[in-house]
């Protein structure tokens, strides 16, 4: 049956080239473009390596502080003692809660990290760390800028990072400040040179050597948090680019990771608890801890502000735009399917005739819509292949590699599917239900 | 006519409503790209005020407990007096982290205005004598500060235009004082324009503030070299940095590679509209063509039928493609009252002018493929010959 249907599908679509080529056309390049969003999407915000903890992990990769205004209060009492009046003055002065006068952001102090954002209860597991400060080397003599992310031990643990060879630095590399690395593939090949193994080479950083313990994987995408050339022990870092020295502001972010099963509620009212029980500092009369999941930190340049969390707002807005990307097509589709579907009048009334039933014609029609829209998106597929290579070499965003997975694979697969059945229901619909002698009378056989 | 047009386009109902909704949405699609674009572009006549070509941007981290202290200032001194004397150098500036690019601000107002009803709100920098020569700035009006000048009561600064033309429309600019961060200041320059946040971004008002006494936190150290300094200059101002912070946790960049990435970014959004959108309008004019000239070869007799009874080939073409216009004017019109909330409810934030250009535009674009797609197939239907089509009927 289904052969068949098959063979009568692709004899149509070989009899009427014109059409086929504009559906194909549209079909292809309308499922490319969404693989390619796909692939995107799941690259920068999928559950990869090394943010498979993605969904338990909470980064508090900034803090306010806020002054109020304050409204000075002069009492002036007079008292006679012994003839003459003593003039005693009190001035108070009470803050007016909610008027800001100043405020600052920036990101965490490591003394303050340590104090009341380590002890926290809550999560399984906290790492403390200091993304993206720029470094130059000199290997050879020749100029190399490197991105460098500064780390605890407990890091390598919350991202699960594709280790080349070697292992992370641990607890002790820490606590004794020492001086080892762990690179990424791409930047030990910048430095060194193509090697078939880097572990155990010395990175030299001003006067620093730095020995090489491990080498990662590039991820492929481009949030912040797990972005660098070089990881190095935290602890190396002098103490202004920890602690800022005014308010208990710093170059800190901390990860945090939920307990397994557990959702970041509970994390984020452990943090609320930490704003309202810490003891302010330097005129400074509240702070504000801004907690962000891995998709807020995503869209925050783009939609957010410093202080509201628009994950899900991204999110949003960007399968609204994808399904008007796909509304388009779809209708453009459905119009030439309807106005394709008309010559077969003639076909279906004859079936029709000899007792073909209405549902049957309809899953016949649609079938060979699913054939055409198939056809079409494996044509996108191989344009996908082509456009994918050209973005990750032309490096047109940086940090973000494009690949293509098995979930990407499988998503393309259902959206195929559902453009098919979307862009062919209507026009099957309403031809299978046409009356015979309409059918027959309307056409030439 | 139009009537008569209507009625057809009415008969066949059903079959239009899905053209029609195609053509809403294209409409829509291709205006918001056109009216994002044409915002973007709106902002490249602005020039950026300053050039990128040589310029180096050093970032130290300067590790002093105090900022104010007099031993930060001797080695601020003392790191721009060696850097200016290697070779190749122009001239160097001190100044905050707010610089070309930079991607940080620094802003500062006065809330409801001053006592005297002056009121605004500007981005800053704070930078030393030479900032407007390095960047080559060229100050219009006035003066820019020399070191002797910051002995007098009030500090002078230099604005640029767009502060004089929003905050100071009714009086004289130069030689205006007002408080600015608790500091008395007089206004001494003026310069054009110092559009910092990119080719692309908007221009804002704008103070260049000496590094007064009490200003201290510079962190910015730029320097701009002669157009024959070779590669190898950064290499040593990496030392001379490194030597006299004392340590390697700094940083120096090219203006103008960052300056190319920015644009880079900039470029990307449009760029992938722009292609999104044609794509979309090509997808949509073959699928016009195909049902154009499928139509035709439908309505075969019903053309026959009016050419027999004497219609020209030019009533029949201007049959079909005044079909195709009501159609698409019907789907515009629908769509213009979509399109029309938006500065209603001003969610676009742009001005009035760009967003009828774009409309305008919009509307060439659609009706020119509308037509394009509809000359064509009517011009086959045209050619039709009666005495063919009747026989075939």
């Amino acid at each position: 049956m289904l052969k068949n249907y098959l063979k009568i599908a692709l004899k149509v679509l070989k009899r009427n080239r014109f059409y086929t080529f504009v559906s194909l056309f549209g079909i292809s390049f309308t499922l490319m473009v969404l693989m390619l969003s796909t692939a995107f999407i799941d690259n920068e915000l999928g559950a990869n390596r090394p943010l498979s903890n993605k969904d338990r992990i909470l980064v508090v990769s900034g803090m306010g502080m806020k002054k109020w205004q304050r409204e000075t209060n002069t009492t002036i009492d007079t008292i006679y003692r012994n003839d003459s009046t003593i003039l005693d003055t009190t001035i108070i002065e009470t803050p007016i809660v909610g008027n800001s006068q100043s405020s600052s952001s920036s990101q965490l102090g490591y003394d303050f990290c340590k104090e009341h954002i380590l002890p926290m209860q809550s999560p399984e597991m906290i790492s403390l760390f200091v993304p993206q400060r720029q470094i130059e080397v000199y290997p050879n003599n020749a100029r190399l800028e490197l991105s460098t992310c500064m780390v605890d031990a407990n890091y390598w643990k919350i991202f699960d990072f594709d280790f080349v060879e070697g292992q992370p630095f641990g607890e002790s590399s820490i606590e004794n400040q020492s001086h080892h690395t762990v690179l990424t593939e791409e930047a030990a090949g910048k430095y060194f040179g193509a090697q078939d193994s880097y572990l155990n080479r010395e990175l030299v950083w001003g006067h620093d050597v730095y020995k090489i313990v491990g080498i990662i994987k590039e991820p492929n995408t481009s949030s912040f948090v797990v972005q660098g050339d070089a990881f190095m022990p935290v602890t190396n870092l002098p103490d202004h680019a920890l602690n800022y020295g005014y308010g208990y502001f710093g170059g800190c972010n901390v990860a945090l990771l939920a307990k397994d099963g557990a959702s970041g509620e509970s994390m984020t009212a452990e943090l609320k608890q930490i704003e309202n029980n810490t003891e302010m500092k330097d005129g400074f009369d509240i702070l504000y801890l801004w907690e962000k999941d891995i998709t807020d930190l995503y869209a925050w340049p783009i939609i957010g502000s410093q202080d509201t969390r628009s994950g899900n707002k991204f999110l949003m807005i960007l399968f609204g735009v994808l399904i008007l990307f796909l509304i388009i097509p779809t209708f453009n589709l459905i119009n030439l399917n309807i106005t394709r579907i008309l010559e077969r009048s003639s076909e279906i009334g004859v079936r029709k005739a000899f007792g073909a039933r209405t549902d049957h014609l309809l899953i016949q029609f649609l079938f060979e819509n699913i054939v055409l829209t198939f056809l079409g998106g494996l044509l996108g597929l191989v344009f996908t292949f082509f456009a994918m290579r050209w973005f990750n070499k032309a490096q047109i965003l940086e940090g973000t590699h494009l690949e293509f997975n098995s979930t990407v694979f499988g998503i393309s697969l259902l959206i195929t599917l559902f453009f098919g059945i979307c862009s062919g229901l209507f026009p099957a619909w309403k031809m299978a239900g046409k009356e015979i002698a309409v059918a027959i009378k309307n056409s030439r056989i | 006519m139009i009537k008569h047009y209507l009625k057809m386009i009415w008969k066949r109902r059903g079959k239009n409503a899905f053209l029609v909704a195609e053509l809403i949405l294209s409409f829509l699609v291709v205006f918001g790209v056109l009216a994002f674009a044409m915002k973007q572009f709106q902002k490249l006549k602005i020039p950026e005020g300053f050039i990128t070509e040589n310029i180096y941007n050093i970032y130290p981290s300067l590790n002093v407990d105090d900022l104010d202290s007099l031993e930060f200032k001797t080695k601020r001194e003392q790191f721009k007096r060696e850097i200016l004397a290697l070779e190749d150098i122009r001239n160097a500036t001190f100044a905050t982290e707010v610089t070309p690019y930079g991607n940080s601000n620094w802003s500062t107002g006065n809330g409801d205005g001053d006592e005297n009803g002056f009121k605004y709100n500007t981005d800053y920098i704070l930078c030393d004598q030479d900032f407007t020569d390095v960047w080559n700035t060229p100050i219009k009006e006035g003066n820019f500060f020399k070191e002797e000048d910051l002995v007098g009561k009030y500090v002078p600064i230099a604005v640029n235009q767009l502060f004089v033309d929003k905050f100071l429309k009714d009086t004289t600019a130069l030689g205006f004082a007002f408080e600015m961060n608790g500091n008395d200041v007089i206004i001494s320059g003026i310069f054009d324009h110092f559009k910092y946040q990119g080719k692309f971004g908007d221009e804002t008002p704008m103070a260049l503030v000496p590094i007064s006494t009490r200003w201290n936190n510079v962190g910015l150290l730029t320097v701009a070299t002669h157009a024959n300094a070779n590669e190898e200059i950064v290499k040593k101002m990496y030392d001379i940095t490194a030597r006299i912070t004392k340590n390697f946790d700094f940083w120096i960049e090219k203006v103008e590679v960052v300056r190319k990435k920015k644009n880079k970014a900039a470029w990307i959004p449009i760029i992938g509209l722009f292609s999104l959108a044609g794509f979309l309008l090509i997808n949509i004019s073959m699928g016009l063509f195909g049902i154009l000239r499928y139509n035709i070869s439908r309505r075969k007799p019903e053309i026959g039928l009016r050419k027999a009874m004497g219609a020209h080939a030019g009533h029949i073409r201007s049959q079909f493609v005044g079909e195709m216009v009501i159609l698409t004017s019907l789907a515009i019109i629908i769509g213009l009252i979509i399109a029309i909330q938006a500065p209603l409810l001003d969610v676009l934030q742009m001005e009035n002018l760009i967003y009828w250009k774009a409309i305008f535009l919009t509307l060439v674009i659609i009706y020119g493929i509308v037509i394009a797609c509809s000359i064509i197939p009517s011009s086959q239907a045209a050619a039709i010959e009666p005495a063919v089509s009747l026989h075939e009927e």
